[in-house]
């Protein structure tokens, strides 16, 4: 059955949430529920494995030449290895709990943007992040100070891994 | 409930873009394989389309004069309109002090907000350093402003003729110098249009050279709609078009670097998919993610490659640059 991208579902009165978007994929790691992983273009042009984010996949440019990933967040526990893979399910898109932090411990404002890093994490802090590809918005904000938002925590958010929300191109000076 | 381009699951795991085919009428002849821009009509609808950025115009033998930053070529400019932050603010009997790099003129500054990638152009004053190169640092009022250092020169402090125009570089308004002697090849920015002969450019891009060859990049290439040609078509015929979905599409990479999985592709104003991004600079339209590889030195020519496609909502937004 065709999965939809950017549909939007009704919800009670006047409104509209996303829609999810789930995917089966084979994981020849452990990850746990809420971490961000890539899904690993193949030679047929498919997304078939997923394994944690490489630092190419994430937008930065080197040589003149960008590249980022499809990213997905895992919907629950899974343990793979090489030899033994396992399945994983994962949300492409949708409200999803993902593990989110900023590491400069600012406060998280909602619908503030979110990057992926490379520690399978959604990262609040853009600091330096030019043309990092945003995947993610906060859906409630959080006051930040005293490791509040600098430790990983699960959190709900709205994720889009394929198309995701734009790119991040710096601040205004 | 809205749906727009698809994913679909593959056999077993997995998942993959889905085609969408539409169909279209060509105001220009295509292979299979060239990337098109659609054109929208009066009522919002895309039924036709024409090749990528066919407004991208080319030139050589243009003049570039170092100390000014000018670019120059006969006429070139003549349909360019610049389309600035602001509204540029020319001013004529300006003072200026050495000391703080400060510009001077009553009232001049008063709708200025401050943005550091702002220029003066200093076009004329006694003992000053003319050009585009003067980068604003400070509103200090309605009255003045100040430059980063160097500013306009010693040998301009205390004069009370400097004429000039503040404005904001035009990344909207871009030229890909592709060649000339001792000259530095990539995308600089418009920063003023002097005339229909001359603009001032962003960035030094070598000592002086009278054999610039420019092409000035069609700004559609950044928000446009694209598609693929499914099959040879004559001009004016209608015919079948990818809107995405895996499918061949003639790429190439403009440096000849290259081609990885997963690198993502601009389209071009001569109907390829480019992974260069110094021939698509900032805000380039990411429409595709390369499938097949391609060794260093084989990828200048252009060729029919696999990719992942999708040419509406793109793959995460625009080139954004570096830090």
């Amino acid at each position: 059955m065709p999965n939809e991208i950017i549909s939007t579902v009704s919800a009670v009165g006047d409104t509209f949430e996303a829609s999810q978007t789930e995917v089966l994929l084979t994981a020849v790691a452990t990850f746990s529920k809420g971490e961000c992983v890539l899904c690993v273009l193949d030679s047929d042009g498919r997304y078939t494995t997923c394994v944690a984010p490489t630092a190419a996949s994430l937008g930065t440019v080197a040589s003149a030449i960008c590249s980022n990933g499809t990213f997905g967040i895992i919907l629950e526990d899974v343990i793979g290895t090489a030899t033994v893979p396992a399945t994983a399910r994962v949300c492409v898109r949708g409200q999803v709990q993902a593990i989110v932090l900023s590491t400069s411990d600012a406060s998280l404002v909602q619908d503030g943007h979110l990057v992926p890093n490379t520690s399978k994490q959604l990262e609040y802090d853009l600091t330096g992040l030019f043309n990092m590809k945003l995947v993610g918005q906060v859906t409630a904000s959080v006051t930040g100070g005293g490791g509040a938002t600098s430790t990983p925590t699960l959190r709900t958010v709205f994720f889009n891994g394929r198309e995701g929300f734009g790119r991040f191109g710096g601040t205004a000076s | 409930m809205s749906q727009l381009i698809g994913l679909v699951p593959g056999p077993g795991r997995g998942f993959e873009i889905a085609q969408t085919v539409v169909q279209m009428t060509t105001s220009v002849a295509l292979a299979r394989g060239d990337v098109v821009q659609c054109t929208m009509d009066a009522n919002g609808e895309y039924s036709t389309c024409t090749g990528a950025g066919a407004g991208s115009a080319s030139f050589t033998a243009a003049t570039y004069t170092d100390a000014t930053l000018l670019l120059t070529k006969t006429g070139a400019f003549a349909s360019l309109v610049p389309a600035p932050r602001f509204t540029p603010i020319a001013i004529t009997g300006g003072s200026y002090v050495h000391a703080t790099r400060t510009i001077t003129k009553v009232g001049a500054f008063a709708s200025y907000t401050l943005n550091t990638t702002d220029r003066f152009y200093c076009a004329s004053g006694t003992g000053a350093t003319v050009g585009a190169s003067h980068v604003v640092a400070t509103r200090v009022s309605d009255d003045a402003i100040t430059l980063a250092s160097p500013g306009l020169g010693a040998g301009a402090d205390g004069v009370s003729d400097i004429a000039g125009t503040l404005t904001s570089v035009n990344n909207t308004t871009r030229l890909y110098i592709t060649g000339g002697t001792a000259i530095t090849v990539g995308v600089v920015a418009v920063v003023a249009k002097i005339s229909d002969d001359a603009v001032a450019i962003s960035a030094d891009i070598g000592s002086g050279a009278s054999d610039v060859a420019f092409t000035i990049l069609d700004n559609q290439l950044m928000r446009g709609h694209f598609a693929v040609a499914k099959h040879d078509m004559a001009a004016n015929a209608k015919g079948e078009f990818y809107l995405s979905g895996r499918v061949y599409a003639y790429t190439r990479n403009s440096a000849d670097a290259a081609i990885g999985r997963g690198n993502l592709y601009f389209p071009t104003s001569a109907k390829d998919l480019d992974s260069g991004l110094a021939a698509g600079g900032l805000n380039a339209k990411f429409v595709a993610e390369a499938i097949d590889t391609a060794a260093v030195s084989t990828t200048a020519t252009r060729a029919l490659r696999l990719v992942n496609f999708n040419g509406l909502v793109d793959f995460g937004g625009t080139y954004a640059g570096v830090a």
